[in-house]
C-alpha cells in the first residue's frame, strides 16, 4: 500500500505541473459545459419575433400574447424587419397586412427555420380564427412523460457531458501518460524497482481518475448554478456509471497504449476515440439526427450506453435494463483489457 | 529564396509524415465536413425518421378523420404498429411507457369521447392529449408535429362546417445574402475552412516556434547562414502551402461529395480568405509570445481553440447570446471573418459591417505581431 501511495503522490505532483494535463482533464469539460450551454440552450430562450402590422390592427399581438415563450418588437416597415431578421436581431418576421401574412426567415439559419415556420404557421392560424371570431374546436395538450418533471435540453446533454468528462480522464490516464513514462525510460526504472503492475498502473489511473470524477461534479454543479437544472440523483446508478466510465475509458487507454508507442501518437489516437464518441453517442447531437449507418457504429460504441444510463442515474429518462447490462459488460471488457495490455506492458523488458 | 522555399516544403513534408498533425489538420476538417453535412443534410431534406404511436380511443368518425391526416406523408411521421391483439386500453400503457423509455419520440391519444363531443356542438374544445419528452430533440420535434397535425384538423372542420369563411394566406420570404436556396453545406464549408486554418496557426507556429526552440531544432538551424527572417518566411510559407491543401480539400469535398458551388474566388472572398489566414498565424505567434514552455502554448492554444471556434458562429448561426458572451462574440476574430465571407459569398446577410469584419481581424493580427516582435526571441541570446 506504501508503494500505491508513493506513486500516487509522485502522479500528483506531475499532473500538478502539467499544465496541458489540467485543462484537458479539468478546464475543456467544463468549458464545454459552459459554452454549449450558452450557446444551444437557446432553445429554452424566448423566441424573439419582429411584427409589422396595419395600424391599430391589435390582433396580431392578441394572438402573440397566448403563444409562450415569445417575446416582440414592433416594426415601423418591412424593410426595416427584413434587415433586423437578416442580422438576426429577430428570429422571425411577421407582416400582417390585415388581409395575409408574410413570415421572414433568415436564409442562413438552416437549422431553426423548419420549427420557426411552424410557429408562424401556428401563430397565422390563431390570427384566422381571431379574425372570423372563432376559438380551436381541438386543443393539444403536450404532456411531458420523461422522468424529470420539467426536462430541458440541459437535463440530456449534462449527463452525456459528465460520463465524456470521466471516459476522456480515463483514456488519457492510461494512453497519455503511461505512453509518456515510457518514452522517457521512467516506466522502465519503475519496473525494476519491487513494484507490483497493478500499484503502478493504480497510482498512475487513480489521479487522473479522481480528477475526471471532480471534473464530472463540477460538470453537474455547474449546469445546477449556471442553467437552473436540477436532478433527481439515483446514488447507486450514479456511482455505478461513475466507476463504468472510468474503467471504459482506461481499457481504451490500454488498447491505445498497446497500439501507439509515442506519447503524442497516444494523446492523439485517444483525442479521437473520444471525439468519435462525443459525436456519434447522442452526446453533442441528438442520437435521432445521426444518418442511420452512423446510429448502429454509435450503439456500438459504450459512450452511447453509459450516457444513455447516466441520464437514468440523474432522474432524466427511464434506462430500462439494457443500458446497465451493456454498460456493465464495457465495464468489465475495460478491466480485463487493463489486466491483459497491463500484464504485458508492465513488465521489465517490455519498454524499450 | 532558396532557403526559404526548401525550408517551407521540409516544413509541409514534417507535417505530412506526423500522423497526428495529418489528422488534425488535413484529416479532420474532411470529417467534419463530411458528418455536418451528413447529419444536417438529412434534416433538410426532412429525412429525419420521428416514430409516433397513435391510440384512438374514439374509433369515431373524427377520430379517424384525424388519423388520416397524420398518416399524409408530408408530415414525415412513421406510424408505430402496435402488437397485433392489443386493445386500445392496453395500447395507451404501451405507448406510454414508450415514449418514457424513448422508443417512440411521441405519441398522439385520441380520447374517448372525441367524436361525440366535437359533433354534440359543445362550446368547450376537444382535448387530445401528446405523450413526449420535453428537452429531448427529436421527441419535442415530433411532438410539434403532431400539434401541427391537430391543429390542421381543427381547421379543416371549420371549412366544413363553413364556419371559416376563407383561408388566411400566407407566404414565407427568405431575407439576408443573395436570392437563392442556401443548404447547409454551403453555409458550414466556410466556416470548416475557418476553422482547418484557425488550428493549422494556433497549433503550428507554437510548434515551429516554442518547440523548435525547446529541442534545440533553431539553435541547429541558426548555426547555418539562415537568418531568423528566412526562418520565420519558410514557417508562413510552409503553412501557406498547408492552407492551401487544406481549403483546396475542403472545396473538393464540399464541390464533389456535396455539389457546393460558392463563388470563392470573388475578390472579397479571397480577401477574407488571405485575411483569415494571416489571423490564425498571428493567432499562433501570440500564443507563442505569451508561453514560457511548448506545453503551456499547447494549453493556451486548447483554451482559445473551442471557446473562439463556437463563439465564432463556425457552424451554426449565433444568435441571442446572454451580454458577457455577447462581448466575447463581438471580439471574437472568427465571427467576424466569418460573417464576413459568408457575406461575400452571398450566403448571408452579415450581422456586423464590413468596416468591423474587416478591423477586428486586423487589430488582432497587428496586436498580436506586435507583441510577439517584442516577447519572441528565436534562440537564447538572439
Amino acid at each position: 500500500m506504501r508503494a500505491f501511495f508513493a506513486v500516487f503522490t509522485a502522479q500528483l505532483r506531475v499532473f500538478l505541473r502539467n499544465p496541458l494535463d489540467l485543462f484537458v482533464t479539468v478546464v475543456l469539460p467544463l468549458a464545454l459545459v459552459l459554452i454549449f450551454g450558452f450557446i444551444w440552450g437557446g432553445r429554452e430562450r424566448p423566441i424573439r419575433v419582429g411584427v409589422v402590422t396595419v395600424d391599430a390592427d391589435e390582433n396580431m399581438f392578441l394572438v402573440l400574447g397566448e403563444f409562450q415563450n415569445l417575446v416582440w418588437t414592433r416594426y415601423s416597415g418591412e424593410e426595416g424587419l427584413s434587415q433586423a431578421v437578416a442580422r438576426r436581431a429577430v428570429d422571425l418576421g411577421l407582416v400582417w397586412d390585415g388581409t395575409s401574412v408574410k413570415v421572414l426567415l433568415d436564409r442562413s439559419r438552416i437549422q431553426d427555420n423548419p420549427d420557426l415556420e411552424m410557429l408562424a404557421r401556428r401563430i397565422a392560424r390563431a390570427l384566422e380564427l381571431r379574425q372570423a371570431g372563432l376559438t380551436p374546436p381541438v386543443r393539444p395538450q403536450k404532456v411531458h412523460l420523461g422522468k424529470a418533471p420539467a426536462a430541458t435540453w440541459f437535463h440530456y446533454i449534462v449527463p452525456g457531458l459528465m460520463v465524456v468528462a470521466i471516459l476522456q480522464a480515463g483514456v488519457f490516464a492510461v494512453a497519455g501518460r503511461l505512453a509518456g513514462m515510457r518514452e522517457l525510460g521512467v516506466l522502465r526504472r519503475l519496473l525494476v524497482a519491487p513494484l507490483a503492475g497493478w500499484v503502478l498502473l493504480g497510482g498512475v489511473g487513480a489521479i487522473r481518475m479522481l480528477v475526471g470524477f471532480a471534473s464530472a461534479g463540477l460538470n453537474f454543479l455547474l449546469a445546477q448554478v449556471f442553467f437552473n437544472t436540477t436532478f433527481s440523483v439515483h446514488g447507486g446508478l450514479l456511482f455505478f456509471y461513475a466507476a463504468a466510465s472510468g474503467l471504459v475509458g482506461m481499457g481504451l487507454g490500454a488498447v491505445v497504449t498497446a497500439l501507439v508507442r509515442r506519447p503524442g501518437s497516444a494523446a492523439a489516437l485517444g483525442s479521437i476515440l473520444v471525439q468519435t464518441m462525443l459525436f456519434l453517442s447522442g452526446i453533442y447531437i441528438p442520437f435521432e439526427f445521426l444518418p442511420p449507418g452512423l446510429r448502429t457504429v454509435g450503439q456500438l460504441l459504450p459512450a452511447y450506453h453509459l450516457a444513455w444510463g447516466m441520464r437514468g442515474a440523474l432522474g432524466v429518462v427511464e434506462p430500462g435494463p439494457s443500458a446497465f447490462g451493456v454498460s456493465l459488460g464495457f465495464a468489465l471488457l475495460g478491466v480485463g483489457v487493463c489486466v491483459a495490455l497491463g500484464r504485458r506492458l508492465l513488465r521489465p523488458g517490455s519498454t524499450s | 529564396m532558396t532557403a526559404v522555399l526548401i525550408l517551407a516544403l521540409s516544413f509541409v513534408r514534417t507535417a505530412l509524415r506526423e500522423r497526428t498533425s495529418l489528422f488534425w489538420f488535413c484529416l479532420f476538417p474532411l470529417m467534419l465536413l463530411a458528418l455536418l453535412g451528413g447529419i444536417f443534410g438529412r434534416l433538410e431534406r426532412g429525412e429525419l425518421e420521428l416514430v409516433v404511436g397513435l391510440v384512438d380511443l374514439d374509433q369515431g368518425p373524427l377520430g379517424r378523420e384525424l388519423a388520416k391526416i397524420l398518416e399524409d406523408p408530408r408530415w414525415a411521421l412513421r406510424l408505430h404498429a402496435f402488437p397485433p391483439g392489443t386493445t386500445q386500453v392496453e395500447r395507451v400503457v404501451h405507448a406510454q411507457k414508450a415514449v418514457e423509455k424513448g422508443e417512440l419520440h411521441a405519441v398522439l391519444l385520441i380520447p374517448e369521447d372525441f367524436s361525440s363531443h366535437l359533433l354534440g356542438g359543445v362550446g368547450d374544445p376537444g382535448v387530445v392529449q401528446i405523450f413526449y419528452r420535453r428537452g429531448e430533440a427529436a421527441s419535442s420535434l415530433a411532438a410539434s408535429l403532431l400539434e401541427g397535425v391537430v391543429e390542421e384538423f381543427g381547421r379543416a372542420l371549420l371549412y366544413q362546417r363553413g364556419r371559416l369563411p376563407n383561408p388566411l394566406p400566407m407566404n414565407t420570404e427568405l431575407v439576408g445574402g443573395e436570392s437563392r436556396t442556401v443548404r447547409y453545406t454551403e453555409f458550414v464549408l466556410p466556416g470548416v475552412v475557418l476553422m482547418a486554418l484557425f488550428v493549422l496557426g494556433l497549433f503550428s507556429v507554437p510548434e515551429a516556434v516554442v518547440l523548435a526552440k525547446e529541442k534545440g531544432i533553431l539553435r541547429r538551424y541558426f548555426a547555418t547562414p539562415l537568418s531568423s527572417g528566412q526562418y520565420l518566411a519558410g514557417v508562413t510559407l510552409g503553412m501557406a502551402l498547408l492552407g492551401a491543401t487544406q481549403v483546396l480539400a475542403v472545396w473538393a469535398l464540399g464541390r464533389f461529395g456535396f455539389d457546393v458551388r460558392l463563388p470563392l474566388l470573388r475578390p472579397l472572398s479571397v480577401a477574407f480568405l488571405f485575411l483569415a489566414f494571416a489571423t490564425a498565424l498571428a493567432l499562433g505567434l501570440l500564443v507563442s509570445a505569451v508561453s514560457r514552455d511548448y506545453a503551456r502554448a499547447m494549453a493556451w492554444a486548447n483554451l482559445l481553440n473551442l471557446p473562439l471556434q463556437f463563439l465564432g458562429g463556425l457552424y451554426f448561426p449565433v444568435t441571442s447570446l446572454p451580454g458577457p458572451l455577447r462581448v466575447l462574440m463581438g471580439v471574437n476574430p472568427l465571427i467576424h471573418l466569418a460573417e464576413g465571407w459568408r457575406a461575400s459569398l452571398g450566403l448571408s446577410t452579415s450581422a456586423f459591417p464590413l468596416w468591423l469584419n474587416v478591423l477586428v481581424p486586423v487589430a488582432w493580427l497587428l496586436g498580436s505581431v506586435l507583441l510577439a516582435a517584442q516577447r519572441i526571441t528565436l534562440l537564447e541570446g538572439r
